[in-house]
């Protein structure tokens, strides 16, 4: 039995049309999305009523906390100033448009949803405004993944796909200074475990233009990333007619996305 | 200037977002002190950046001007303007950065 | 010299317990640099005379490098320092009384101090702070599992991590660390091993439990005010 796992709408319609019907093509209809369903992109009312009208369950992302109690990220969430204005302008732009409805529903989205072994949260257990890269020191990616009490985290967030295993794993401890009763030496064997960045349906950022999304077989645990391409300059003349920055375009069509790095995880906000 | 918003921009610039660019070249303050060359020819790979000699203390505003000169073709003069704008930093923020700095020197000082 | 940290928590407004440190360390040798990670302040007793004293050493005192700790947090999270938020864990699990006897046992003129003090310090390869870098309040002890502890330490890159929240006084090394992380993206798949070099959390205790480091040979030594040096090296090791 398949699941597919989509993530970062960011209200791009014409995205998620495609990556929803990529995902019924392969007659797949158990569907959990990560949130992020708006943000940055021209259609976020339109985009919410498709996840609400086909009952998909979904995570809360950061933008759609945001929008509804006020901006709660701390500036080390922007890499860089100009990032954070922009981010502010659409903050704005995107509160402004949204339905009381549509803000209810967003407000009213569950932090994580569980199913058996399967743990789905937006950013990490710990914050949905965690990003976790895929090269993130291996032992700290376990550490979310164990500390959640899960076997496969689905996180999203980086708007990078990947699945990363983390197997074998040992940690050897000794205890140091103490009575000769006490002093000891012992290894933990660390369980294997995965993640899963379900990536980008409406804002890639691995370096080209197309939507992504993930597979998930319960029976064999396969996972596979999928590539959807759609229609770039339908939303891109959207971004424009709703008097978005046309640098929200200009990054989607080129596929430039990822010029804006986010913050590694073990990065310390103090707030 | 806030130097990842520069980064940013400048790459943006010389990729095409604010119209064809043939020649991009500025002097750019940073909170550091720093005085930056940055130099692009479309014909070149990639752009050179060169930290000149001239120091400025971190105290405020540096007296020197930051400067910009962009050739190009169906050049977005008001976006280009817009985006320079939010990339700088002020006073409360160059002062918060400056004053870390310098406690950073103090505390090296200390060890 | 040797050069030595004395790290401290938990005075809690004991000015004697404090002075008896201070003493002790003047007569225990070598180079050394006072650190007292948090929990300056409790609700128990008036903290006011060990604030001053700390905030303005004798002329004889070691200068005492403070961070805030968790009954610091509370306080300021009580008198609106963390915006909205109020000391509402602290209520519940305690109850007003216990409110009302922290914010009565510190003098208001003591608070924008106390809100100026840093979350920890970073000192060479060692991170010295109160709770854990995820949480002020968290408690690390040797019971907490290795991973968490190995997380810890990376969210502050150190290797050595120096914490006070549990009471406990205890130095466990993680010696050997090894996990395979393989990597599917859309650029292909990458496979690599990761290994942990040696590094250690070390719990300093709390009031008259505090710990020396001596920083050349990374051996711990742990304390109790007040006794003469011989007797604390044989009969204060694990708590």
């Amino acid at each position: 039995m398949n699941q597919a796992v989509i993530s970062c709408l960011h209200a791009n319609l014409p995205a998620l049309e495609a990556v929803l019907k990529d995902i019924e093509l392969q007659g797949i209809t158990n569907i959990t999305c990560l949130g992020d369903l708006v943000g940055y992109g021209p259609q976020p009312n339109e985009v919410i009523e498709l996840i609400r009208d086909k009952k998909i369950p979904t995570c809360q992302g950061c933008w759609d906390e945001d929008v509804v109690d006020g901006l709660d990220a701390c500036d080390c969430s922007y890499p860089s100033q100009l990032a954070e204005k922009r981010g502010h302008f659409a903050h704005q732009w995107t509160t402004d448009k949204l339905t009381k409805e549509n803000k209810d529903y967003l407000a009213n989205l569950p932090y994580s949803i569980r199913k058996d072994k399967c743990l789905f949260v937006h950013g990490s257990p710990n914050s949905q405004h965690e990003y976790l890269l895929p090269d993130m020191d291996a032992f700290a990616a376990l550490e979310r993944v164990e500390n959640a009490r899960a076997e496969i985290l689905f996180c999203g967030h980086t708007h990078q796909p990947y699945i990363r295993e983390l197997a074998d794993g040992s940690i050897a401890v000794k205890i140091k200074n103490a009575a000769p009763k006490d002093i000891q030496e012992k290894e933990i064997q660390l369980p294997m475990r995965r993640i899963v960045n379900a990536g980008s349906v409406g804002e890639p950022r691995h370096g080209g233009t197309k939507a992504t999304y993930v597979v998930h077989n319960e029976v064999t645990n396969e996972v596979k990333i999928r590539e959807v391409e759609y229609d770039l300059e339908l939303t891109c003349k959207a971004i424009i007619d709703a008097g978005l920055p046309q640098i929200f375009a200009w990054r989607l069509k080129n596929g430039f996305e990822f010029a804006e790095q986010a913050e590694d995880a073990s990065h310390v906000c103090e707030r | 200037m806030d130097p990842a918003s520069l980064n940013t921009f400048w790459f943006e610039l010389v990729n095409g977002a604010y119209g064809d660019v043939y020649r991009a070249k500025a002097l750019m303050n940073l909170p550091d002190g720093r005085y930056i060359l940055f130099n692009w020819i479309v014909s070149q790979q990639g752009s050179q950046y060169q930290t000149l000699n001239q120091v400025a203390p971190l105290n405020g505003r540096p007296e020197r001007c930051s400067e910009i000169v962009i050739q190009g073709k169906n050049l977005n003069f008001e976006s280009i303007k817009s985006t320079i704008h939010n990339c700088l930093l002020n006073d409360a923020v160059l002062d918060h950065h400056q004053t870390s700095l310098r406690n950073s020197q103090l505390q090296t000082a200390r060890r | 010299m040797i050069e030595r940290w004395a790290l401290v928590s938990g005075l809690k407004g004991d000015l004697d317990t404090y002075e008896l440190i201070q003493k002790d360390l003047k007569k225990t040798p070598g180079n050394i640099t006072l650190f007292v990670l948090g929990d300056m302040i409790g609700p128990e007793k008036n903290c006011n005379r060990l604030l001053h004293r700390l905030i303005n050493p004798k002329s004889n005192d070691l200068q005492p490098w403070c961070i805030y700790g968790w009954w610091e947090e509370q306080i300021l999270l009580e008198s609106g320092y963390r915006g909205d938020q109020r000391a509402e864990t602290l209520r519940i699990n305690k109850g007003e009384e216990v409110v009302k006897s922290l914010t009565n046992a510190v003098d208001k003129s003591f608070l924008d101090w106390i809100a100026a003090l840093q979350f920890g310090f970073v000192e060479l390869d060692c991170g010295l702070i109160h709770g854990s870098s995820k949480d002020i309040g968290e408690n690390l002890t040797l019971d907490t599992p290795p991973l968490t502890l190995l997380d810890r330490l990376t969210r502050l890159q150190v290797n050595r991590l120096f914490t006070a929240r549990s009471k406990e006084q205890f130095h466990l090394e993680l010696t050997e660390g090894t996990v395979n992380s393989e990597i599917e993206d859309l650029n292909g798949n990458r496979k690599k091993e990761q290994k942990v070099p040696q590094k250690a959390v070390i719990g300093i205790g709390a009031g008259k439990n505090y710990t020396l480091y001596d920083v050349g040979t990374d051996n711990t030594q742990f304390v109790q005010a007040g006794y003469k040096s011989e007797k604390r090296i044989k009969g204060f090791g694990m708590l």
